[in-house]
């Protein structure tokens, strides 16, 4: 009788020399049930449970999944259509037609700038009338007749602050005015046109005169033009006409819209004569 | 570094208390970087609109304001949000659920003692990650508690004064914000990711650590032998651990659905003034532990170094072959000692924070836990001696003389009878 055997298996001490090898490991069972006689076919059960638990894991994946492409997708901040904005003077005043026509024409040297349709899309405000009210000529540089442009003689335009080549804000895309710099542009408005929006940055220049239309490259979009409206004798800002102002899929998306008013901001020029190739 | 099979009987949640942690680390990782496609670590007042109407500048720092995005505009958000903080809580008490369950069951003996430091580095890592994480939104109880830390930190004797410049740099809120951010995001993870590695390599070279026992000769080292009798990594071991990732996942996303967090007020939002400065919950008990009676900021510091170091060399402290907790009576009474005081003092820093405690109401409240603890752990230890020292004999008796035990040999034949306790395995 060996005592050995008698041991429970609670017995605290080692068994044998060789159980001292072996881990306390119980019989290694079989997952699945061992058949005997092959009387149960247990395929259509594997295949529901397989059904079910794919069905699980697929929706909570699938929720998983549409959560993270919904959480990656922010709502966009924007406006749904352009407001109608009051220009505000630097001081806080309405801004009217006549104020426009007597301060400022196209000599005007320092840049006056409001944002609209969002805050953060700054643009031009520019009287293009030659100085002293007269009719444009070679004498006197200027433009009546704008394209979208107000005023007793159609000079006061606006366009876009920000360069449509890599996006450039004012004031290193400024307006020159006629013997800022010595180059001149043989325009649809007139032959050696001595004034343009031009920038420091890489060249670009706009004729303000046509829509903003390329003069020199490297850009090869026109500036987005500012819809203007005299109601009462004072600016109204109405719209936007032309490609998406630079750095938004849509001019109307990309910041939180600039509201009923708008005041003008005066900058100084970051002036440099260098010119791109020709457009 | 090869996945090797485990035996049957590891197929238990008490043997994965490991992998629950790294599966709440996972998460913690993938809602972060979700997370930090909105995230903006600046402490300057933003413009964009966080609780304010449209058009007035934010006051607000851009932090809280970024969170406030998250909370409020960004579709799931506050789903992500929510289950990130209580991730980590998950993570933390996950974390020490397996700490008491290696330190109990003895997991830390040869030759798993290096693993066992490394797991302490990962404790305390881990717990920064909690703490650096606290300040991102950048509430005001945040801020406070943060505040609250550093100041401890900054005390310190020798080290206080090289770790300032450190973690303020220059000075300003936003130099704290953007190390803390840089410390969450980035180093913190990274040595997370490599003692994890180093962890896991090693459980890996020594494959899971055998049951308790009281057996001195247990062999406690798999070998390819045993391997070959085990239950293969691919698919079973696979399928196993992400079917509890899978309930992991599901049960933090549940739970935050049901329970979402609300951001609290932003840092300078003179609305604050009235917040109770505390810091999050695993913190509590140290908050706590400063309100005491006599205790400095240098005292307190000291005692959790005391602590740390215990644990990290608790291998080397506890030298004896046997693992099973019959056998550790001292260790244990200190484990479950410490359970109770934490658990106790958490619960205390939550009902009464920032109030002194004097010196005879903290012997009357902590005094009673290690003293019912010692009384109890006595009791056992002392039935399962008695019983133990008789099977001995007994055994003795029976095999001889192999066992090196001095009794005097009991005479063979019936057993005499006791009217004590009966013998408990």
């Amino acid at each position: 009788m060996n005592p050995l055997e008698e041991c429970p298996p609670s017995c605290p001490f080692v068994e044998a020399r060789s159980a001292a090898l072996d881990f306390p490991v119980g019989q290694l069972r079989r997952v699945a049930a061992v058949d005997p006689g092959g009387d149960v076919d247990e395929t259509k059960r594997n295949v529901l449970k397989l059904l079910a638990v794919a069905g699980i894991v697929g929706a909570g994946a699938g929720g998983l999944v549409g959560g993270t492409l919904q959480y990656v997708q922010p709502p966009v901040v924007g406006i749904s259509s352009y407001p109608m904005t009051q220009l505000l003077d630097t001081d806080g005043s309405a801004l009217t037609v006549d104020k426009v026509e007597n301060e400022y024409n196209v000599a005007t040297g320092e840049l006056y700038l409001f944002n609209y349709p969002l805050r953060n899309e700054p643009n031009f405000l520019l009287n293009l009338a030659p100085a002293n009210k007269q009719a444009p000529s070679a004498t006197h540089p200027g433009a009546f007749d704008v394209p979208y442009g107000i005023g007793a003689n159609k000079s006061i335009v606006a366009y876009s602050a920000i360069c449509q080549h890599l996006g450039c804000p004012a004031p290193a895309i400024a307006y020159y005015p006629p013997g800022t710099c010595s180059q001149t542009f043989n325009t649809p408005n007139m032959t050696g046109q001595p004034f343009y929006i031009h920038c420091s940055c890489h060249g670009s220049t706009y004729d303000p005169a046509n829509s903003a239309n390329n003069l020199t490259g490297p850009a090869v979009l026109p500036l987005p033009q500012v819809l203007l409206q005299e109601v009462d004798g004072n600016i109204y800002a109405y719209g936007e006409i032309g490609p998406p102002v630079n750095g938004h899929l849509n001019t109307l998306q990309g910041d939180y819209g600039v509201g009923t008013t708008s005041q003008l901001a005066s900058e100084t020029p970051v002036l440099a004569c260098f010119f791109g190739p020709p457009s | 570094m090869a996945l090797r099979p485990q035996p049957e009987f590891t197929f238990k949640p008490s043997y994965w208390t490991g992998a629950f942690v790294v599966n709440a680390f996972l998460y913690q990782v993938v809602s972060g970087l979700l997370l930090l496609l909105y995230y903006q670590p600046s402490t300057s007042s933003t413009l964009t609109a966080c609780g304010q109407p449209i058009g007035t500048p934010s006051v607000a720092p851009g932090a809280w304001c970024s969170t406030y995005y998250i909370v409020h505009s960004v579709p799931m958000g506050q789903l992500l949000l929510t289950s990130h903080l209580y991730g980590a809580y998950a993570m933390i008490f996950l974390m020490f659920v397996h700490f008491f369950r290696g330190y109990y069951l003895g997991v830390y003996k040869a030759p798993r003692e290096f693993s066992w430091m490394v797991g302490t580095l990962l404790l305390i890592t881990t717990l920064g990650m909690g703490f650096t994480g606290y300040l991102l939104p950048y509430t005001q109880i945040s801020y406070n508690a943060t505040n609250v830390g550093l100041v401890l930190a900054l005390r310190l004797p020798t080290v206080g004064p090289l770790l300032g410049p450190l973690i303020l740099a220059d000075g300003t809120s936003q130099g704290l914000l953007s190390r803390m951010f840089d410390a969450h995001v980035v180093l913190l993870p990274l040595t997370l990711g490599a003692l994890l590695y180093a962890h896991i390599a090693l459980f890996e070279s020594h494959g899971i650590a055998p049951q308790a026992t009281s057996d001195p000769l247990q062999r406690r080292r798999f070998t390819e032998k045993d391997d070959k009798q085990g239950i293969p990594f691919m698919p079973h071991i696979f399928w196993y651990i992400t079917k509890w990732g899978l309930l992991y996942t599901g049960l933090l996303l549940g739970i935050a659905a049901l329970w979402p967090w609300t951001l609290p007020t932003y840092v300078g939002n003179l609305a604050a003034a009235g917040v109770v400065t505390e810091p999050d919950w695993y913190f509590l008990w140290l908050f706590k532990f400063l309100d005491f009676f006599g205790v400095t900021p240098v005292l307190a510091i000291g005692i959790t170094t005391v602590l740390i170091v215990y644990v990290l060399f608790l291998p080397f402290l506890d030298r004896s072959k046997r693992t099973h907790p019959r056998d550790r009576p001292l260790f244990i009474w200190l484990a479950t000692s410490l359970v109770g005081f934490f658990i106790l003092m958490t619960i205390w820093g939550g009902e009464t924070p920032g109030q002194q405690i004097p010196l005879l109401q903290i012997a009357t409240t902590i005094g009673p836990v290690f003293g019912v603890n010692a009384l109890v752990t006595v009791l056992f230890y002392w039935r399962y001696r008695r019983s133990y020292l008789r099977r001995l004999a007994e055994r003795e008796a029976n095999l001889g003389g192999l066992l090196p035990v001095a009794q005097p040999p009991l005479a063979p034949g019936p057993r005499p009878a006791v009217a004590e306790v009966k013998a408990v395995d």
